[in-house]
């Protein structure tokens, strides 16, 4: 198993996909802040780096920081883009595989179909949450450069490192736990481009809508979880329906608890992959 | 002993979507046992060679029967065998944006093999050179030679080869000839899929031909040519229209036989008579009768191919209508 391990850990780094995500990611990063730089410096403006940041500070976080309307700006990439990259990237592992049949010639070396597919996953969970945690890590860096350069990082105590830290680590794990959901999507309706479309159609559309019109779903959904597991913050119902008159609503779970509605739906995925890809004949 | 590959009344049923089912393979029968031979698995396209081929390797489950390779069901216990088994399916597969040597080294690295096996797999199919060069920018017949490294790399007991030579131009099928061979001699049993009948007939020392899911014949090669491939009279002569009327009119099936464009006699046509090289001697006589002289007479042993086509074409009206078809 480990060497199976390896050589699929291999595969998916020496994919051209998992070479340029990094690059790109990272490009707009630089140029993004550089522009933000130049904008910033023109307007007089200036950046605050621990009001600016994205702090959904909850309970086990002392007092909970001000919201700016901002916050999105630095932490938004890391909890929402990744997670949709790395879907992409479990749905193309074994969609293109699958399209050019190399699936074929790796089942004539490794028979075993779960312990492929298993091999395949922990791979790519492995992969992609170091190259989200890297790629947090180098957003959060440029954030905190362009701050020193036109503002201040004043009051980032080392508590607030700690929380940023852990929140780069959770949303890394949770970018892996979006390429085991790819992962599996794809092996039940094997067709990766179907299963990227329909993801992001759910992400932008059907979830958005869920959220909205079904209280009681919409706890569970897979991104509101994630944000909340990513940030450390808490989930609670907000639809139409929602009565927010008597002040916001009872919080329905924690940010551990959505971790675990995430992981669950990476399980239930794979598991049915597991056992499609068990069954199906593979031409 | 157990063969080393073996079906038993073998059969596959494909469900496609509006619920029409097509049947690959209704009850085939195969069996290789002698380990070091070249063993021809024949058979027109959509007979069901892939289909049969998937079945060995595991990749696809029957619908009936069983098939087993080294005494192992492969369609459950493939895994058991499969370091003793190379296999190509169909087209050469490897991942196109990869060097043909990081393609043979990630596969290497599964069976934890050292790197100088991939160099000598490189060195047997003559890719040292160009192993630096992706897959995807490789010709046909470098793919093709790429993927027999990657099933050669576990030095196999058994060498599964579909189509090895499609699309290769006359060297390339010179090369792949000589390498099978080679590979042979070293005890590797080779199960070898084509259509390309002579070059079948050049490597190979038994084979079995199946038609529409079902062996139509299977044995050495002259065993199949001796019981199915008829030898054919030839004769030549300037009015060969009126020669086949005379021998269908005897009784003997005859039809035009193409020459060479522009060979020797151009003028002179030429008849293939459909009777056992003893009636030569009748083909004259009934020829002579008629006022007929012959300027040409041959007796042609039939090749595989002939035998081939004999086995899998399809029912025609006449036997005259077959000659002219396959002549």
């Amino acid at each position: 198993m480990t060497a199976l391990l390896i050589a699929e850990t291999n595969r998916l780094l020496s994919r051209r996909m998992t070479r340029w995500v990094p690059v790109g990611v990272l490009a707009l990063t630089v140029i993004g802040f550089t522009i933000a730089y130049f904008v910033i410096r023109a307007e007089g403006g200036s950046i605050d780096f621990v009001t600016d940041m994205a702090f959904e500070a909850d309970d086990d976080f002392g007092p909970a920081i001000e919201q700016p309307e901002s916050q999105t700006f630095i932490l938004g990439p890391i909890g929402f883009l990744f997670p949709i990259i790395a879907f992409a990237m479990g749905a193309s592992f074994f969609g293109a595989d699958q399209k050019n049949g190399v699936i074929e010639l790796l089942l004539t070396w490794e028979p075993k179909r779960m312990k492929f597919l298993l091999a395949r996953a922990l791979g790519g969970f492995a992969v992609v949450t170091a190259m989200a945690v890297g790629l947090s890590a180098a957003f959060i860096a440029a954030q905190y450069i362009l701050a020193g350069s036109l503002g201040t990082t004043d009051g980032m105590t080392s508590e607030m490192w700690g929380w940023l830290a852990a929140a780069v680590l959770r949303s890394g794990a949770a970018s892996g736990v979006f390429f085991l959901i790819g992962l599996g999507i794809t092996v039940v309706v094997n067709n990766s481009i179907a299963a990227i479309v329909g993801f992001v159609v759910y992400v932008f559309v059907i979830e958005n809508l869920l959220s909205a019109f079904v209280e009681l779903v919409g706890v569970w959904l897979p991104m509101v979880n994630t944000t909340a597991f990513s940030f450390g913050s808490n989930v609670a119902p907000s639809s139409v329906f929602t009565d927010f008159s008597q002040g916001p609503p009872p919080v329905h779970h924690g940010p551990m608890t959505a971790g675990l509605v995430v992981a669950a739906y990476a399980v239930v995925f794979l598991a049915v992959g597991f056992v499609v890809f068990k069954r199906r004949d593979v031409a | 002993m157990a063969p080393i590959v073996e079906a038993v009344d073998l059969k596959k049923t494909y469900r496609r979507r509006r619920g029409v089912d097509v049947q690959a393979l209704g009850g085939l029968e195969l069996a290789v046992g002698e380990p070091g031979a070249v063993h021809g698995f024949l058979g027109p396209n959509g007979s069901g060679k892939t289909t049969a081929i998937r079945c060995l390797l595991g990749l696809i489950r029957p619908t009936s029967g069983q098939v087993r390779l080294f005494g192992v069901d492969s369609t459950t216990g493939f895994h058991q065998v499969a370091h003793r088994v190379g296999a190509i399916v169909e087209n050469p597969k490897m991942f196109p944006n990869f060097s043909g040597r990081k393609n043979l080294s990630l596969l290497a690295r599964i069976y934890k093999l050292p790197s100088r096996e991939v160099d000598r797999v490189l060195e047997i199919v003559k890719l040292d050179g160009r192993e630096g060069d992706t897959f995807g920018s490789y010709s046909l017949g470098m793919r093709q030679r790429l993927a027999i490294a990657g099933a050669l790399l576990k030095d196999p007991e058994l060498l599964i080869l579909d189509e090895p030579a499609n699309g290769l131009d006359p060297a390339g099928i010179a090369e792949m000839r000589d390498l099978i061979r080679s590979v042979a001699a070293q005890g590797t049993t080779i199960l070898v899929s084509s259509h390309q009948l002579n070059e079948i007939e050049q490597v190979c020392t038994e084979a079995t031909i199946i038609f529409n899911g079902l062996v139509v014949e299977s044995g050495s090669l002259d065993a199949i040519r001796a019981r199915h491939g008829a030898v054919d009279v030839i004769v030549g002569t300037d009015q060969p229209e009126r020669a086949i009327e005379v021998l269908s009119a005897a009784g003997m099936p005859a039809g035009h036989r193409n020459r060479p464009s522009g060979g020797e006699g151009a003028a002179i046509g030429l008849v293939t008579v459909d009777v056992p090289a003893a009636d030569a001697a009748r083909v004259t006589k009934v020829l002579a009768d008629s006022g007929l002289y012959l300027s040409e007479l041959r007796v042609e042993a039939s090749t595989l191919e002939d035998a081939f086509f004999r086995l899998t074409a399809p029912p025609s009206p006449t036997a005259v209508d077959r000659i002219g078809v396959t002549a």
